[in-house]
């Protein structure tokens, strides 16, 4: 394995406030699927200010793709989900983040899990550079500070569905 | 007298008896209630994780501020980091046990107030 990681597109956010709907770009370029961060945005209900309930992203299956919410996840499932192909975005407190200055609520695209190296690998929509290397115990802070939650996207598949 | 309790007691003396009355209920509510009490930042964290699930992902818990009394909370502020910035409410925490203190129109009162503190940033 040459990379430790997916090669995800990366994209940085249209709007202020907009990294989910731009890391949900992210995931439906690396599926095949063009749109842009306006129309993720109405898509998922998003509100100026607050955003939109995490779950929606549940409703990117309306492009025929498997998507999973899992409002309290663990490490291991980022890692298998990254291992079947899924692309994983997870919700962190960047205060918790070692190359952010600012404490907000921000959504990632985790696109890889070194777990030798105790690396996570995330594509950061609020930065132009990725993938940007966060050791495991950042991350796991950072995440942990909203409850774990994170949506796995990927392909419908029999093993998606399983 | 020890001397933590000498410390103790000298910082005491510095607060005003409101703030000296609401340490002295804190202080006993956890000696009374050291196994299973909700810490502040457990408090906080929950309020994270159901704002983000139930209202808005780009909304946070805050400092929690501990309000004594008979059913003791933490009052945790919902921050909006997007935009205007500031509180625009907050959930309580049961102390004791742990529980949300939110009902099924709680996330519209928070959105209300998120979009009037959002609407007044766009209005300057």
């Amino acid at each position: 394995m040459s990379k430790p990681w997916l090669a995800v597109p990366h994209r940085t956010e249209d709007f202020i406030g907009g990294c989910l709907p731009a890391c949900c770009q992210m995931a439906l370029e690396f599926l095949g699927i063009a749109c842009t961060q306006r129309q993720i945005a109405t898509q998922i209900g998003y509100i100026e200010g607050a955003g939109t309930p995490a779950s929606n992203v549940a409703r990117l299956s309306s492009w025929r793709i498997n998507v999973q919410y899992l409002p309290e996840a663990k490490l291991d499932d980022l890692r298998r989900g990254l291992e079947k192909g899924n692309i994983i975005i997870a919700l962190v407190r960047t205060g918790e983040l070692p190359y952010w200055e600012d404490d907000v609520p921000h959504a990632v695209v985790v696109v890889g899990v070194d777990t030798m190296a105790d690396i996570v690998y995330v594509n950061d929509p609020a930065f132009e550079y990725a993938p940007i290397a966060v050791p495991v115990g950042d991350f796991t802070l950072a995440w942990d500070a909203l409850g774990n939650p994170c949506a796995v996207i990927g392909h419908i598949s029999q093993e998606n569905a399983e | 007298m020890s001397v933590d309790q000498q410390r103790l007691s000298a910082v005491l003396e510095k607060l005003t008896p409101e703030e000296s009355q609401i340490i002295l209920q804190l202080a006993d509510f956890l000696a009374q209630r050291r196994e299973g009490i909700t810490d502040a930042r457990a408090a906080r964290r929950k309020v994270s994780a159901w704002l983000i699930q139930e209202v808005g992902n780009l909304l946070m818990g805050g400092e929690p501020r501990y309000i004594a009394g008979e059913r003791p909370v933490w009052r945790v502020p919902v921050v909006v980091s997007y935009g205007r910035r500031g509180e625009a409410a907050f959930v309580d925490v049961d102390a004791q046990s742990g529980a949300l203190l939110v009902n099924e129109q709680t996330p519209q009162e928070i959105m209300a107030n998120v979009e009037a503190l959002v609407g007044s940033s766009s209005s300057n």
